[in-house]
């Protein structure tokens, strides 16, 4: 999330290897805007991170040390029913107003880290598409997006009906380009192109921001 | 002919292909006709025509607006296999819906099975109704210019009143 791995080519550039030890720390890890992290680098962490990405860096640690086992647990144990509160939504609801961008980083985390589990999945769906797409942007729209290609039709439409929740006019970009084996959720998925169609028609926007 | 609504989840009933006979899913039968006190709610209507009355009460007390699927079973079926029926009020905020709200009483494991066998017939005779999000507001829409409900009474979010506020103020009355 912080950083990403540094390009072969600049590891074993001798001359950007002088460099390395020598230049103003700020600059090493910044490269066409992006930041990098490599072995090589790590030997002198704490030498050339900047202090406010450490500071955060641990922060998100911090974050993610207290709060991703008790979201697994929610996802996991609680009963989701359509139309109705959840108490995974309450955790992560109150998790956002804590430091949204941390538990955008966290739920992405968990999503992807746990992929394979079924439950979690679409425990998560569940609760994302009960945000406001804009507040949820754009993990939200990436896992739903992600869900579509699933194995599973069950976790299939989760994604659908996020996109329908969301009701923004992005989704029916997504949407009209998605098939699906299963011939109910081909004619949802027509629904739904065809409300967020309307939508867009009738009342100008499908998205308000609330 | 008298028919008793109850929301379902479709994605749980097409986990096995009951279509072709198999047996219905074992989370089908827990999530969706889930029992308290051996009791199962459902909403009364009139006719298949009043499907937007049991819409409505089902909407009318949940917390989001979330796409749903709708079964209905006709009341003489329950009558004629001595399922006991109990008419107890609704969590609605439509006033003159909550006397329509009945639940089916003393099931037991046999009971249970023969109302999930029952839900998997409509299935096969095509008799399940997917109520999308967009519908779900215009019936809501629908009851609040009929002052039939209140806004400030849903217990939705406020970015989903404002939404149905919007249809209220931009469209004319759809159904």
């Amino acid at each position: 999330m912080f950083k990403k791995s540094i390009p072969k080519f600049i590891i074993y550039d001798q001359k950007y290897d002088q460099n390395f030890l020598n230049i103003d720390n700020q600059d090493i890890y910044s490269i066409n805007g992006h930041k990098y992290e490599s072995n090589y680098f790590k030997v002198n962490q704490k030498s050339t991170e900047s202090t406010n990405d450490t500071v955060l860096r641990e922060s998100y640690e911090s974050f993610k040390n207290h709060n991703k086992e008790k979201i697994i647990d929610a996802l996991l144990l609680n009963d989701f029913e359509y139309g109705y509160n959840s108490t995974s939504e309450f955790i992560i609801q109150s998790l956002f107003k804590e430091n949204s961008i941390f538990t955008k980083d966290l739920l992405n985390d968990i999503f992807i880290s746990n992929f394979d589990n079924k439950i979690i999945i679409i425990g998560l769906l569940k609760t994302i598409a009960h945000f406001e797409y804009t507040d949820i942007s754009p993990i939200g729209p990436t896992m739903a997006l992600a869900a579509l290609s699933y194995s599973d039709p069950e976790v299939q439409e989760c994604g659908i009906r996020a996109y329908e929740n969301w009701g923004h006019a992005d989704s029916l970009k997504v949407l009209n380009k998605i098939k699906c084996e299963q011939e109910w959720l081909s004619q949802y998925i027509n629904q739904v192109i065809e409300i967020l169609e309307e939508e867009l028609i009738i009342y100008g926007t499908t998205c308000t921001k609330n | 002919m008298a028919l008793l609504a109850r929301r379902i989840d479709k994605a749980l009933w097409l986990q096995t292909d009951i279509f072709k006979g198999e047996d219905v899913s074992a989370d089908a039968i827990t999530n969706c006709i889930k029992t308290k006190k051996n009791t199962l709610s459902t909403w009364k209507i009139k006719d298949s025509s009043s499907i937007n009355e049991a819409i409505l009460a089902l909407a009318s007390g949940a917390n989001h607006i979330d796409t749903f699927d709708i079964i209905y079973l006709d009341v003489d079926f329950f009558e004629n296999k001595n399922f006991k029926l109990d008419f107890t009020p609704g969590m609605t905020s439509v006033k003159d819906l909550v006397e329509t709200h009945v639940d089916i009483i003393n099931l037991d494991y046999k009971k249970l099975g023969i109302i999930a066998s029952s839900i998997a017939e409509q299935f096969i005779n095509n008799k399940v109704r997917r109520v999308t999000n967009l519908e779900i507001r215009k019936v809501l829409k629908e009851a609040i210019e009929k002052n039939r409900l209140s806004i400030e009474d849903l217990k939705i979010s406020d970015a989903s009143k404002e939404k149905i506020k919007k249809m209220c103020h931009q469209a004319p009355s759809a159904s």
